[in-house]
């Protein structure tokens, strides 16, 4: 089931917007927050990734998609962007980091492939596609709600 | 996300609650510089209330950590609850800093080199 759509600007402000909508979509669907704390680590490490290295600076009107999708059990997010193609599968999942390492930096992407239940990347067209899945809790609820119809 | 100081003794305790997200990373560093910039040496940041922290909060405790121990002192956290806790495994934080499950723990660490 389709919880949300929304669609950002290719800017580092967005970020913050976007698990902003990631957490209260979630949350208004009776998904605990908390059980969401890989999912939306991922979707910051991937939204910062296209921000900073998806376009080339001068470039404008540039944005990510982000569809949430539940099935019960897992949410969903799948991001969909423009920019130059990049897949975070190809980097080496067996890092040691570290304490001089970890003040470069660069172990977002790591950390994306490690903590998701499921990742996937593929390119179609001329857009990239990365879909994060992870396990969600919900909160007690004696009936689902469908966002949409509200029943 | 919500920051708040206060001292306990002679130790900063730094609550940091909901998303520490990249964005968010800058104010927790502004937050650590000015802190450090005081010249203490004691400081426990606090996670119980965490959601999450991104690789750009990471590389703040990181840089803090550094420069705190540069000047003899110790940083260290608490609160660290199951996903989160894996994150500081994963990329071994918990191999160069110290954890603790509490912030009554925490303070022990300085309270029992006090006596």
């Amino acid at each position: 089931m389709v919880l949300g759509n929304g669609r950002f600007p290719v800017e580092l402000g967005s970020v913050s917007r976007a698990i902003d909508f990631v957490v209260s979509t979630c949350s208004n669907y009776g998904i605990e927050v908390q059980s969401l704390s890989n999912l939306l680590l991922a979707c910051d490490e991937l939204l910062t990734n296209v921000c900073v290295h998806g376009y080339p600076a001068a470039t404008r009107e540039a944005f990510v998609n982000l569809t949430i999708d539940f099935d019960g059990d897992f949410v969903s997010v799948c991001l969909e962007d423009t920019g130059l193609h990049f897949s975070p599968t190809d980097l080496d999942p067996d890092c040691n980091f570290s304490l001089d390492s970890l003040v470069i930096g660069g172990v977002g992407l790591y950390l994306v492939l490690k903590l998701l239940d499921h990742f996937e990347h593929y390119e179609r067209g001329n857009r990239n596609i990365n879909i994060l899945k992870s396990h969600a809790s919900r909160k007690n609820t004696a009936q689902p709600t469908d966002p949409r119809t509200g029943l | 996300m919500n920051i708040s100081i206060h001292r306990h003794r002679d130790v900063t305790v730094i609550e940091v609650s909901g998303t520490l997200d990249s964005a968010k990373s800058v104010e927790f560093a502004t937050t650590l510089d000015l802190v450090l910039a005081e010249g203490v040496n004691h400081v426990l940041i606090d996670f119980s209330e965490l959601i999450y922290i991104s690789s750009a909060g990471l590389r703040v405790i990181a840089v803090a950590l550094k420069r705190i121990r540069k000047s003899g002192g110790e940083l260290v956290l608490c609160g660290l609850k199951d996903d989160r806790r894996r994150i500081f495994e994963l990329t071994g934080f918990t191999k160069v800093i110290k954890t603790f499950d509490n912030k009554q723990d925490a303070l022990q660490l300085w309270s029992a080199s006090d006596e």
